[in-house]
């Protein structure tokens, strides 16, 4: 397996009395896509939150463990989260563009980090649109509103609005799971394309969509991490007989 | 047809057609050869053809394994769906076909002292025949070829004549000629693997049909 980008360590995550992840120790490969998979409620997308920290933002959650990003511990005290979450750019099952045009939705991040100069961000927004494989769709608009984009697209622009600041991960949570084929395909084979200079970590409904993008997968049930292996063993032939049941349409 | 929009899809189904091509091609370098060495009593090639059968059934496994991870992985449809089917399948034929050549060269140690008995068989036509019918039937089966997979599976009733022909003209010698037992008994071997081979040829080019019409035209389901 190649060298791990995150170590999680004996990882609990309480809300309130309520226990959603049990004891999670799993190293996540650099430049890899891995999948979250398992049925609803079994703590896949907590999971996917407690690697930005999102989990914070919520009342009465209470974690133990460790989560290591290039061998530094996210949850240590000394740990800024603002910096944090610069590096690990998220992407929803719901596409939420800011009401701006195209432009400034993917110059927004980087004039947060101070870059002021036009031609910077100019360059910027041209890379990160064709990083993200939708240049060419809106180069010749990119004073328009954002939100006048089809839902595949507008995708596309949150993909690449969270490149311009230049993470090293991609946390995505669902984010072909609104669109129609062509544009789940088109979410795919970009997935597919930035894992070369990205750490991907994806949660999927969807389990084709797991097999199809990713390199590795991990199955989540009821709050565990019962299997992770490489995707063509999870979807050929698993070691546990629950992730078996569940990649063939036994339960869940 | 247009690329699909996930290149990994291609990458692997390009990956597969060049697995069938090299499969192929190993095949019927296993069958010429074997031939070859019948015809010239050449134990040495007979033993290399025999080596050989290795990297056939290494190269079998990993087409198994690669059609196996596109059909979890990739959920092929439509043509890509006959196309993986077929492929597992033809791989298996031309293992087949793989194998009759290593018995039929596992055969020409003890047929070497007989060049005449083997001229009086059928058996070197029917090595020509069934050459070209496996010929044939790849090159159909890589460029879906409808014509020439019908043309294979035309010829497949003159290999069973001569499979027939040959039985009648080796069990005279044996009645004759006791003598020769033993070398008749090895070419009727030889003839009923070339038949049996053409038989797997015949089942390429119905594949052939299947990929690019899908239709099964196997069990005599060619139709006019």
């Amino acid at each position: 397996m190649k060298a791990p980008k995150i170590r999680v360590e004996n990882l609990n995550l309480h809300y309130g009395s309520k226990q959603a992840l049990h004891d999670i120790t799993i190293d996540l490969p650099e430049h890899r896509v891995t999948a979250f998979i398992g049925p609803s409620g079994c703590g896949k997308s907590t999971f996917l939150r407690t690697l930005n920290r999102m989990n914070d933002l919520i009342d009465g959650v209470r974690i133990t463990g460790s989560v290591k990003i290039d061998d530094v511990d996210i949850y240590d005290r000394t740990v800024d989260v603002v910096r944090l979450r610069k590096r690990i750019g998220m992407v929803f099952q719901k596409s939420n563009p800011f009401p701006k045009s195209i432009y400034d939705n993917i110059a927004y991040g980087p004039r947060v980090n101070g870059i002021r100069d036009r031609g910077a961000l100019d360059e910027i927004v041209e890379e990160s649109l064709k990083q993200a494989a939708i240049w060419d769709e809106v180069k010749d608009r990119l004073d328009e509103s954002a939100m006048r984009l089809s839902g595949g697209q507008q995708q596309r622009v949150c993909i690449a609005r969270s490149l311009a600041v230049n993470p090293d991960i991609l946390l995505m949570d669902e984010p072909a799971s609104a669109l129609d084929p062509i544009s789940t395909a088109k979410i795919e084979e970009l997935i597919f394309e930035l894992k070369d200079r990205y750490t991907i970590l994806i949660v999927t409904h969807n389990m084709q969509q797991a097999a199809r993008v990713s390199d590795y997968t991990a199955f989540f049930y009821l709050g565990e991490l019962v299997e992770f292996d490489k995707t063509r063993t999870i979807f050929t032939k698993p070691g546990n007989g629950k992730t078996e049941e569940y990649v063939t349409g036994r339960f869940g | 047809m247009a690329d699909h929009i996930l290149t990994r899809f291609d990458n692997e189904l390009e990956k597969l057609g060049a697995r069938i091509d090299a499969m192929a091609e190993l095949v019927r370098a296993q069958l010429a050869g074997a031939l070859g060495a019948l015809r010239d009593s050449d134990a040495v090639r007979a033993a290399d053809i025999i080596e050989q059968d290795d990297r056939v059934d290494l190269l079998d496994v990993k087409i198994e394994k690669l059609c196996m991870r596109l059909l979890a992985l990739q959920q092929p449809v439509a043509l890509d769906l006959r196309t993986v089917l077929s492929a597992l399948a033809v791989n298996r034929y031309l293992e087949r076909i793989g194998d009759a050549a290593v018995n039929i060269a596992e055969r020409v140690d003890a047929l070497a002292a007989h060049p005449a008995l083997l001229r009086r068989t059928r058996v070197p036509e029917m090595g020509e025949a069934a050459q070209s019918m496996v010929a044939d039937a790849i090159a159909a089966f890589l460029e879906s070829d409808i014509v020439r997979a019908r043309g294979v599976a035309l010829r497949d009733g003159v290999m069973d004549d001569y499979d027939r022909e040959n039985f009648t003209i080796l069990t005279d010698v044996m009645s004759r000629e006791p003598s020769l037992v033993v070398p008749a008994s090895h070419l009727l071997i030889v003839s009923r693997n070339l038949e049996r081979l053409a038989d797997e040829a015949t089942n390429i080019a119905e594949a052939a049909v299947f990929v690019a019409d899908a239709k099964i035209v196997k069990h005599g389901g060619w139709g006019e």
